[in-house]
């Protein structure tokens, strides 16, 4: 493996783990988004 | 609220532009590979493709433990989106390995304990994910204590039975070992 490709290699490596956290972050808010949907439509019918 | 959306937005753009840097990093500034050539680029991807599916797996992991523990949802909530996405790049993964393959191993898939075990660590996640999804209680958490010791293994297994069902080689890689050329190991 040169030395290019090593740097590419690891540049790639790390472009996916910031692109996994992005991704986390971006589900976990519309996960925390339903959720609060779901609750306003219960307090909603309860009404 | 306000200031953690303006943060997501700043990390989706750096995030498009990292993943545009390392495309053209692939195509345009690492050299041909002598042995594979071109098909050797898949690497770039697949590569941190599984180390993603890994990643994703262990925060499952991790989430499930703490929510089993505590109670408290956003630990659900984080071990469920972790696994999704996971899956996602598993099936990444597993994909491009295939398509590297063919080529190079003259075979789509072969029986090797390292795409096998992989495989089944997909399978028990979409378990995870089917036990989760609709009925809200700890059974995902479990599933994903159970599943988790299943990713480290499904590629160190490999590394100590090597031999058995090894891919089939051609004649023209009949040189390197059957689960990974010499020139491409990262």
């Amino acid at each position: 493996m040169t030395s290019p490709m090593r740097l590419t290699f690891f540049f790639s490596l790390f472009t996916f783990t910031v692109f996994y956290v992005a991704l986390l972050w971006n589900r976990v808010r519309l996960a925390r988004l339903a959720e609060r949907v779901e609750e306003l439509k219960m307090k909603l019918m309860a009404a | 609220m306000e200031n953690s959306s303006r943060y997501l937005k700043l990390l989706n753009l750096v995030t498009a532009l990292l993943l545009l840097a390392a495309t053209a990093m692939v195509f345009l500034y690492a050299p041909r590979e002598t042995t594979m050539g071109e098909v050797q680029r898949i690497f770039y991807f697949h590569v941190p493709s599984a180390w993603v599916g890994m990643l994703a797996f262990a925060v499952t992991f991790v989430a499930g433990i703490i929510y089993l523990r505590t109670g408290d949802r956003k630990w659900d909530r984080l071990g469920l989106s972790s696994v999704e996405i996971g899956l996602v790049f598993t099936v990444m993964a597993t994909a491009s390995g295939s398509i590297w393959a063919r080529p190079a191993w003259n075979t789509w898939w072969t029986w090797d304990p390292r795409l096998v075990t992989y495989t089944i660590m997909g399978l028990l996640y979409v378990a995870y994910l089917m036990l989760a999804s609709p009925s809200k209680t700890p059974i995902g958490s479990c599933a994903s204590r159970q599943s988790t010791p299943s990713s480290p293994s499904s590629v160190y297994r490999s590394r100590f039975s090597r031999s058995a069902g090894g891919a089939p080689s051609t004649p023209s890689s009949s040189a390197t070992p059957p689960n990974r050329p010499k020139a491409s190991s990262p």
